[in-house]
């Protein structure tokens, strides 16, 4: 240690005056707020689900079009509601996998080419109307496109039919 | 005296007029010893950044639509990682601008620093503080929350009394005598769109004015031993740089400690009782509702005028004692009467 007399050149064995010491400090220091708000602003830009906007189309990809052979059909989930996607000699459609009568969800019977309700037998046909059972209205529809190989259905346009 | 060091980089450099330029503006003199004061311009402009670069963080999430408008400030402030901070610094930030211009201004009045080669400065200045004043203004509207809603409504009635030119004003800024979305739309072109441009060229001509003149010495006295000392740029911009650090805290402070409240959505049929407007527009609101409207607005225009033509009205070069009193006593009286035009309307 060197005696200090309060000078600038005053410097400590590891040669380091306390100009250049307080230099570095604050260059530290602006640097490392710099740091700090470019992380906030990476923050600030990166999008969360609870932020993902309401409004305009938009479309969920749900599988490609190979994944689903014709005939048969594949439940798949759109914002947090089972869909039945179905593969028909019309091109796909996508009808709500929610009955109308106590939204169980309903089954698809390629055989008999019908949706089955498990809780009280209600049946509709591959249009969504209902064959028997206790349900009155027919199944919610959703439009489904084919972009390319990929199947993707509109999340926000629903319609009965 | 600081001698300009020159630079070694050749013209064959890839950055060549780059270089040299950095160079020389670094090492431009100015004077060694200016006063604090001179700050304010520095710190002005340090805000008007900041305002710039939360501005365009905010327009990310921001929906300007009446509908949407409170529900996406809603979203940003609640949901948005930091939204709630970069929308309190971005209101923090407008209030401390339009602050450091006010006092930015002053410092120039009392300094003559509007005199020849610095009239553009001042004019220029001007334009500023009503730009900045205009953006706060119309920045205050877009929340759409029952404040903003209700404060933007007791100015337009405050305008409604300007006989003559209310409707002129009325249809042009608030798109008809009512509030409604066509306000909202306006306010916010206004807001993102035109007031930068003309804050821009306003800016860009304001500091090529102060480049080119210089920065004013505090000891002209040619006697002083201080006078005409200087130092490198680089050295005052360190300085600058020091201020701007310690803004940035200030700044960072108020807006995590005071955010700016967000009221319910606007209803045009539940007024909010008694609703001031922003502390820069108690002296304006107090002149126009207590004098005849015609007259208030007349005299507001005139002062204006007044203010805008400084530089034409006071000339001299070197001014008599007798005018350095009325120069100080004018300056005195102004913001005496701007404070006590605005304690009126506050404690009214």
């Amino acid at each position: 240690m060197t005696v200090d007399g309060g000078g600038q050149g005053s410097t400590d064995v590891s040669g380091t005056s306390r100009r250049s010491f307080l230099g570095r400090v604050f260059a530290g220091t602006v640097i490392a707020g710099a740091g700090g708000v470019i992380a906030s602003i990476l923050a600030y830009l990166f999008p969360r689900e609870s932020v993902r906007s309401s409004l305009g189309p938009r479309r969920v990809r749900v599988g490609r079009a190979a994944d689903i052979p014709a005939g048969t059909g594949r439940l798949v989930l759109v914002d947090e509601e089972p869909v039945w996607i179905l593969n028909l000699a019309r091109g796909f459609v996508g009808v709500s996998a929610f009955c109308t009568h106590k939204s169980c969800v309903i089954k698809w019977e390629e055989s008999r080419r019908l949706f089955d309700c498990p809780c009280h037998d209600g049946r509709f046909d591959e249009r969504g109307n209902v064959v028997s059972g206790p349900p009155r209205r027919p199944l919610t529809h959703f439009r489904v496109a084919l972009v390319g190989d990929d199947i993707y259905v509109s999340a926000r346009e629903e319609r009965q039919v | 005296m600081f001698q300009p060091a020159k630079s070694d980089r050749s013209s064959t450099s890839l950055f060549y007029p780059l270089g040299e330029i950095v160079w020389g503006t670094l090492h431009r003199a100015v004077p060694a010893r200016i006063s604090v004061g001179h700050a304010f311009g520095a710190l002005a402009l340090f805000l008007f950044a900041l305002q710039v670069a939360t501005g365009l963080l905010l327009m990310i999430y921001y929906r300007p639509s009446a509908e949407a408008a409170h529900y996406s400030i809603g979203i940003l402030t609640d949901e948005v990682r930091f939204g709630w901070l970069v929308r309190s610094v971005h209101a923090w930030s407008s209030d401390l601008l339009v602050l450091a211009a006010m006092l930015h201004m002053v410092r120039i009045y009392f300094a003559r620093a509007y005199l020849a080669p610095r009239r553009l400065s001042w004019a220029t200045g001007l334009v500023l503080l009503v730009v900045a004043v205009a953006f706060a203004f119309s920045g205050a509207l877009l929340p759409w929350d029952q404040y903003a809603y209700w404060s933007i409504d007791a100015a337009r009635e405050t305008i409604a009394r300007i006989p003559v030119v209310s409707s002129a004003l009325l249809n042009v800024f608030w798109g008809g005598w009512d509030i409604g979305e066509e306000v909202l739309l306006r306010f916010y072109a206004f807001h993102v769109g035109i007031l930068p441009m003309v804050a821009l060229a306003c800016l860009g001509i304001h500091l090529l004015t102060v480049w080119n003149a210089g920065l004013q010495e505090d000891w002209r006295e040619p006697g002083d031993p201080r006078a005409r000392t200087t130092r490198p740029l680089s050295d005052l911009l360190l300085d600058v740089l020091l201020v701007v650090v310690i803004a940035w805290g200030v700044v960072l402070s108020l807006a995590v400690v005071l955010p700016p409240t967000l009221l319910g959505p606007a209803d045009p049929l539940a007024p909010l009782p008694d609703v001031q407007p922003r502390w820069y527009f108690l002296p304006t609101r107090r002149l126009l509702r207590s004098l005849p409207p015609g007259l208030a607005a007349l005299a507001v225009a005139a002062l204006f005028v007044v203010v805008f033509a400084l530089p034409l009205v006071d000339r001299a070069e070197t001014e008599p004692a007798w005018r350095k009193v009325v120069h100080r006593a004018l300056g005195v009286l102004a913001i005496a009467a701007w404070v006590y035009l605005a304690a009126r309307q506050y404690y009214r």
